[in-house]
C-alpha cells in the first residue's frame, strides 16, 4: 500500500536522480526500474506519455490550423478543391449548347493554355461557342488525370465532348501517381481506396499509407507545398537554388540505369483511358506542349497513337515562341501562352474539322461533327 | 526494407507485438526468423551467404575451443577467415581487381580477358562478415567462449536492427543479451523512442536534404562549378553521410532497445573532434574499434617503434578505406586518413589539447579552431570518398583553389544548409558539453516534448518526398 504514496510524492527530478545514480553505479538498464523501485517506472511512463501527448497535440494544432487556412496554402490547392465542382461547368455548357473542351494536364498545360484566347479564336474563326475547363494540378501525370476524370466527370455523368491532354516528355507513361497523398486528400474518398488498389493505382505499401494519411491529414497531403512555401519565404533565393539543385539531381538520376526504362513502357494506361473515353463518346486529343528544352516523342507512344487512332497535336515547335518567354525555364509566361493558344486554337479547329468563319451558333441538340468524324490527317 | 520506409515500421510493429507474447527461447527463434525475413526482403538468395558464414563460424568456434594444439587452432581460424574474406572478396572486390588487372595487362601489351562477376553487392555483407570474424578471432584468442546454441549464434550474426549497416557488435557484448531474458521497460521504450526519433530526423530531414545538394554538385561537370559550389557540395556531403549513417545507427539502437537489447553507440558528435584519432573515437566507433583490435594491434600497433607505428596506421586505414568499397577513391580516402593520423602523431598534435587552457575564452578559441581544422581535413577526405573518380577530385580541388566566384545561389544554398543543420548542431553542442548522449532523457519533460515536436514537425513537413537508401548499405 506504500507504493502509491511514494509514487505521488516523488518528484520527477527525484526519479531522474535515482535513475542516473543507478546507471552511474553500473546497474544494468533493465534494473534501473528495480533499483529505484517500481514507482519510478510508473512516474517515467507517465512522463513519457505526457511527452507523447504533447507531440500529438502539437501536430493536431498544426493540422487544425492548416485546415483553417487550407485554401491559402497554394493556388494549386484551391484548384484541386475546385475540381469537385468542375463538372458543373459541363452542365452549364450543355445547357448553353457549347462545345465542351476539357484540358487535362499539369502546371505546364496550365501555364500554356489561355482559355479566353482559345474560346474567342474558336468563336471568331469557326463560329463555335465553346466552354474550356482546365484540370491541371501541379506535378501530375496521366495516372492522376485519369483518376480526376473518373472521379469528377465520369461518375457525375457530366462529360466533355473533347478531352485535350497536354503533356511533355514522359507524362503519358505507364506510371502511377507521384502523389498518392494528394489522391487521398483531393481526388478520392476513403471508399475509393480498395478500387484504386485493385486498379493498381496504389502499387506499393508506401502508396497505400500515403493515400490513407493524405486522406486524413491536410498537413501530410500538403507537406511538400508547405516546405517549399515556408522556405521560399524564409530563405531568399531558395526557389532559384532549388531549381539548380533539381537540375543537378536530374543529371545525377540520368547516370543511374533504370530497370523500368523507356524501352519497357507500353502506354497501356493511355490505351485504357482512350477506350474509356471512346465508350462514352468523348474524343481524346493529345497535345505535345513546347518547352525550352527539347524532348522527343517515344516510338512506343507514336505506335500506340497510330494503332489506336488517337489524335495527336504535336506543337513542340509551335511558331513564335522564344526561350525568354519561359520565365522559369519550363513554364510559359503570359505572352507565350497567348501566342501558343492562338496556334492551338487554329490546329484544334483543323483537327476537329470545324467550319471556318461562321457566326456563333448554338450546338444544342446537334451531334458535333468533330466527334462523329475521326480525322485521318494531322496524325503521327 | 529501409528503416525510413513504412514497410519497415509495419514489420517492426508486427514483430514487437508477437515478440512480447513469447517466452525467451521462442523470442530468440522468432527474432531469427524475422531477421531472415528482413534480409530476404532485399534478396532472398543472399541469405545463403549469411547462412554459410554462420554455419562455418559456429562450427569453427567449437573446434577452436575444444582443440588445444595451437597449429590446429590456427588452421581452423584460417578456415573461418578465409570463408568470410572469401565471400567478401568474391562479391565485393573481385570485379574491381579483375577490371584493374585487365586494364594493367592491356597497358603493358598483354591483354587478358579475366572473368567478371556481374552481380549485385549483397547488402550489409561487410558488416556481418566482420562481426562473425571477430567472434572466431575472440574464441581463438580465448577472449570468448563459443556459442552454446546454434540458433542463438545465428541470431547474433543476423540480428535485424544492426544486420545491414551495423554497429558491428562484439560477441561478448551481444550474446549475453541474447541469452538472457528481455522485457520492455519504460526506460527501454523511452530511450528507444529517443533514438528512433533522432535517427529519423538525422536521416530523413538532414541527410536526404543534403543529399540533393551534394548529388547535384557532384553530378555537374567540374568545369561548370565554381570553388564555392564545390565547397558547398563537399560540406553537404559531409553532413549527408553523417546524418545518414549516424541516423541509421541511432534507429538501429532504438529498435534494439524496444526489443530489449542495448547496442553500442556508433557515433559521438564526430565533427567536434580535434584530432584524427579523436575523430575515429567518435566516427563509426564499432568499425574503428574492430580495425584497432583485429588489425592495428595484430600488426604490432605502436609497439615496434615510430616508423612501424606509422606503417601500421597507414596499413590499417588503407584497409579501412577498402572495407568501404572497391575503388581508388576509397583507397585514397583510407591512405589520407592514415597519413593525417601519422602527421598529427609526428607533430605532437594528438596531445596538443592537454597543453591548452582548460577554461576561459582561450580554451574555447583553441577548441573551435582545432575542431574546425579537423572538420576541414575530414571534408577533404569526404571529397575523396564521394568523388566518382580521381580526376573529379583534382578538378574540384582546382576549382576550390582558383575560382572564388560567389553567386547568389551559393548564399541561398548556405542558408538552406544552415536552416536544416544549425538546430542539430546546437543540440549536439549541448550534448557534447554534457558528455551524455542521452542528455535529452534527463531534462524537464516540457523541453523534451518541445524537442520531439520539432523533430516530428520537421519530419512531416521538411523531409524530401520519397525514400532514399542509406549510403552505408552499399558497403
Amino acid at each position: 500500500m506504500e507504493a502509491p504514496t511514494i509514487r505521488h510524492s516523488q518528484s520527477d527530478s527525484d526519479s531522474r536522480i535515482a535513475a542516473r545514480l543507478a546507471a552511474a553505479n553500473g546497474a544494468p538498464e533493465n534494473s534501473v526500474a528495480q533499483v529505484s523501485d517500481q514507482p519510478v517506472v510508473v512516474r517515467s511512463l507517465a512522463t513519457e506519455l505526457k511527452v507523447i501527448a504533447t507531440v500529438v497535440a502539437v501536430v493536431l494544432v498544426a493540422e487544425c490550423g492548416l485546415r483553417a487556412v487550407e485554401d491559402s496554402v497554394s493556388e494549386d490547392v484551391r484548384h484541386l478543391k475546385s475540381l469537385r465542382t468542375a463538372s458543373q461547368r459541363m452542365v452549364d455548357a450543355s445547357q448553353n449548347g457549347e462545345l465542351k473542351v476539357l484540358f487535362l494536364g499539369n502546371s505546364i498545360t496550365a501555364a500554356s493554355i489561355d482559355a479566353d484566347v482559345i474560346t474567342s479564336r474558336l468563336r471568331a474563326d469557326a463560329g463555335i461557342s465553346c466552354s474550356v475547363t482546365k484540370v491541371v494540378p501541379d506535378n501530375t501525370r496521366l495516372a492522376d488525370w485519369a483518376i480526376a476524370f473518373d472521379e469528377f466527370f465520369l461518375r457525375n455523368k457530366q462529360l466533355p465532348d473533347v478531352v485535350v491532354m497536354g503533356f511533355r516528355d514522359a507524362d503519358l507513361r505507364d506510371e502511377p501517381s507521384r502523389h498518392p497523398d494528394r489522391l487521398g486528400r483531393y481526388y478520392c474518398d476513403l471508399a475509393d481506396w480498395g478500387r484504386l488498389a485493385n486498379n493498381s493505382e496504389l502499387q506499393r505499401f508506401t502508396s497505400h499509407v500515403e493515400f490513407l494519411m493524405g486522406n486524413q491529414s491536410v498537413l501530410f497531403a500538403n507537406r511538400k507545398r508547405l516546405r517549399t512555401g515556408l522556405l521560399s519565404r524564409l530563405l531568399p533565393g531558395f526557389v532559384a537554388a532549388s531549381r539548380a539543385v533539381n537540375r543537378g539531381t536530374m543529371a545525377s538520376d540520368k547516370t543511374v540505369s533504370r530497370p523500368n526504362g523507356r524501352e519497357e513502357n507500353r502506354y497501356q494506361r493511355l490505351l485504357q483511358f482512350h477506350r474509356l473515353l471512346a465508350s462514352n463518346d468523348v474524343k481524346l486529343v493529345l497535345l505535345a506542349i513546347p518547352t525550352p528544352t527539347e524532348y522527343a516523342l517515344e516510338n512506343q507512344l507514336l505506335t500506340v497513337v497510330k494503332s489506336a487512332e488517337i489524335d495527336l497535336l504535336d506543337l513542340r515547335n509551335a511558331a513564335g515562341l522564344e526561350p525568354e518567354m519561359f520565365p522559369d525555364g519550363l513554364h510559359m509566361g503570359h505572352s507565350a501562352s497567348a501566342v501558343f493558344s492562338v496556334a492551338l486554337a487554329t490546329d484544334f479547329k483543323n483537327l476537329m474539322h470545324l467550319p471556318d468563319q461562321r457566326p456563333a451558333r448554338s450546338l444544342q441538340g446537334q451531334k458535333i461533327p468533330a466527334i462523329a468524324i475521326r480525322p485521318e490527317t494531322n496524325r503521327q | 526494407m529501409l528503416f525510413n520506409s513504412y514497410e519497415f515500421w509495419a514489420f517492426c510493429f508486427v514483430v514487437l507485438v508477437i515478440y512480447y507474447r513469447l517466452g525467451h527461447r521462442w523470442q530468440n527463434r522468432f527474432l531469427l526468423a524475422a531477421s531472415y525475413v528482413f534480409y530476404g526482403c532485399w534478396d532472398w538468395r543472399f541469405l545463403s551467404l549469411i547462412l554459410a558464414s554462420t554455419v562455418v563460424d559456429f562450427f569453427v568456434a567449437q573446434r577452436l575451443h575444444s582443440t588445444q594444439l595451437q597449429q590446429i587452432r590456427k588452421r581452423w581460424l584460417l578456415v573461418s577467415v578465409a570463408t568470410n574474406l572469401g565471400i567478401l572478396g568474391v562479391f565485393k572486390y573481385f570485379g574491381f581487381f579483375a577490371a584493374e588487372l585487365s586494364s594493367l595487362l592491356q597497358t603493358v601489351g598483354a591483354p587478358l580477358m579475366l572473368p567478371t562477376l556481374d552481380i549485385v553487392l549483397p547488402v550489409g555483407i561487410s558488416f556481418y562478415t566482420f562481426q562473425t570474424m571477430s567472434y572466431t578471432i575472440d574464441v581463438y584468442r580465448r577472449q570468448a567462449e563459443p556459442a552454446r546454441r546454434f540458433d542463438d549464434f545465428a541470431l547474433f550474426v543476423c540480428f535485424f536492427p544492426q544486420l545491414v549497416a551495423g554497429p558491428i557488435e562484439r560477441f561478448s557484448r551481444l550474446m549475453p543479451q541474447i541469452e538472457s531474458t528481455r522485457r520492455l521497460t519504460t526506460k527501454n521504450f523511452s530511450d528507444g523512442l529517443y533514438y528512433i526519433l533522432l535517427g529519423l530526423f538525422k536521416k530523413v530531414v538532414i541527410a536526404d536534404t543534403m543529399a540533393s545538394i551534394a548529388n547535384a554538385v557532384f553530378a555537374t561537370p567540374a568545369a561548370e562549378l565554381s570553388g564555392a559550389d564545390c565547397l558547398i557540395g563537399v560540406y553537404a556531403f559531409a553532413l549527408q553521410i553523417y546524418g545518414d549513417f549516424s541516423g541509421y545507427s541511432s534507429i538501429a539502437q532504438g529498435v534494439a532497445k524496444w526489443l530489449g537489447f542495448d547496442l553500442m553507440d556508433n557515433f559521438r558528435m564526430p565533427y567536434f573532434a580535434t584530432t584524427p584519432s579523436d575523430f575515429w573515437r567518435r566516427w563509426h566507433i564499432s568499425l574503428s574499434q574492430w580495425l584497432r583490435d583485429y588489425l592495428y594491434i595484430a600488426l604490432g600497433g605502436n609497439r615496434g617503434g615510430r616508423w612501424k607505428t606509422y606503417r601500421n596506421l597507414i596499413l590499417t586505414m588503407t584497409l579501412g578505406g577498402l572495407w568501404h568499397g572497391a575503388g581508388w577513391t576509397f583507397l585514397a580516402w583510407g591512405i589520407f586518413h592514415g597519413l593525417i593520423l601519422c602527421i598529427y602523431r609526428a607533430a605532437g598534435l594528438e596531445n596538443a589539447s592537454e597543453k591548452r587552457p582548460t577554461v576561459g575564452v582561450a580554451h574555447w578559441i583553441g577548441r573551435v579552431t582545432t575542431s574546425l581544422a579537423m572538420f576541414h581535413l575530414v571534408c577533404f577526405g569526404w571529397l575523396l570518398f564521394r568523388a566518382e573518380s580521381m580526376s573529379q577530385v583534382v578538378s574540384m580541388l582546382h576549382a576550390i583553389a582558383t575560382d572564388w566566384t560567389w553567386r547568389s545561389i551559393n548564399t541561398a544554398l548556405i542558408a538552406m544548409i544552415a536552416w536544416y543543420v544549425l538546430p542539430l548542431l546546437a543540440y549536439e553542442l549541448w550534448v557534447e558539453r554534457r558528455g551524455d548522449l542521452l542528455s535529452l532523457q534527463q531534462v524537464d519533460w516540457r523541453a523534451k516534448a518541445a524537442a520531439y515536436s520539432y523533430c516530428v514537425l520537421m519530419l512531416l513537413v521538411f523531409s524530401p518526398i520519397g525514400q532514399q537508401e542509406f549510403i552505408y548499405f552499399q558497403f
